[in-house]
């Protein structure tokens, strides 16, 4: 069976659709909620689960982008994110996407640490044509179908 | 002639090895202007007496996990990019950290079917020359 995504040559709303029926199987077949695991109640009040958000829903806008997810790295904190965009874009435009989605999640991170007075935050962008399905002891802080 | 550190020197060797590659060995040109930037961190680490903080020890988290060697010296670059108040020598070393992961492992180039010699003869590398020239301008 296919577990990653990877985007075809069809409509936005059917990628999406794709990807969730993924989503679900991925669930149903490992009987465990570690791989999606969602973020905790309490993180999700977080004025760093707000921004993150935030983050993710301005790089779904970014042309070329079909799909963007943040994956946190560290159990129940989201000290250590990496936003993850998919685009099927060319190299330069990937390029030019990852650059300025490192300067956004950047950006977030040094706001975070001036409100919090910490420099224990982190925040990486990759861009990529496919997701790897498999997150070690990553888990998904929230994610986002890009705008058409 | 100033006794420079052996991080400053060894920086100042790929940055050289960086430029002869671009005569064709594209890939390496990518990969020895990361490792420039690397050395000219663990040189203003140096100078500034804070080799420790390039330790992925000093990074441990409450769990006990510590970052990887690359992982700590981004966070270290996080931290002097903050008391400078130059971002964009952070965002040049992860942009450039990046390019070094394709460069090396062809993250992004596999489903490409491309190696890193042939993508970066076509994309060129001076962008990764300006990265370098950012991370040196935010490590006075």
């Amino acid at each position: 069976m296919e577990t990653s995504f990877t985007p075809k040559n069809t409509s936005s709303h059917n990628k999406y659709n794709f990807f969730q029926l993924i989503l679900g199987w991925e669930l149903l077949l490992k009987g465990s909620d570690q791989w999606f695991s969602t973020t905790p109640d309490a993180l999700e009040r977080s004025p760093e689960f707000a921004e993150i958000e935030k983050l993710v829903e301005s790089l779904s806008r970014e042309p070329g982008v079909e799909f963007v997810r943040a994956i946190a790295h560290k159990p129940d904190s989201l000290g250590e994110v990496t936003i993850e965009l998919l685009s099927c874009a060319n190299v330069l435009e990937q390029r030019q996407l990852r650059e300025k989605a490192i300067d956004l999640v950047t950006e977030a991170e040094w706001k975070l640490s001036d409100l919090t007075q910490s420099e224990d935050w982190f925040f990486d962008a990759k861009v990529t044509r496919k997701f790897d399905d498999n997150l070690g002891q990553g888990w998904l802080v929230t994610s986002r179908h890009a705008e058409s | 002639m100033p006794n420079h550190s052996v991080y400053r020197r060894q920086a100042e060797k790929n940055e050289n090895t960086a430029k002869a590659a671009q005569s064709g060995f594209f890939d390496w040109a990518v990969i020895m202007c990361f490792y420039a930037a690397l050395h000219w961190v663990n040189d203003y680490a140096f100078r500034n007496n804070e080799m420790g903080k390039l330790e992925p020890s000093f990074y441990v988290d409450e769990n006990g996990k510590k970052p990887s060697e690359h992982g700590a010296r981004l966070r270290y670059v996080k931290r002097v990019a903050r008391r400078t108040g130059y971002m964009e020598l952070e965002t040049a070393y992860k942009n450039l950290f990046a390019e070094s992961m394709k460069a090396r492992y062809l993250q992004g180039l596999e489903e490409e079917d491309c190696t890193a010699v042939d993508h970066y003869k076509t994309v060129g590398v001076q962008f990764c020359f300006d990265y370098l020239e950012k991370v040196k301008k935010g490590l006075p």
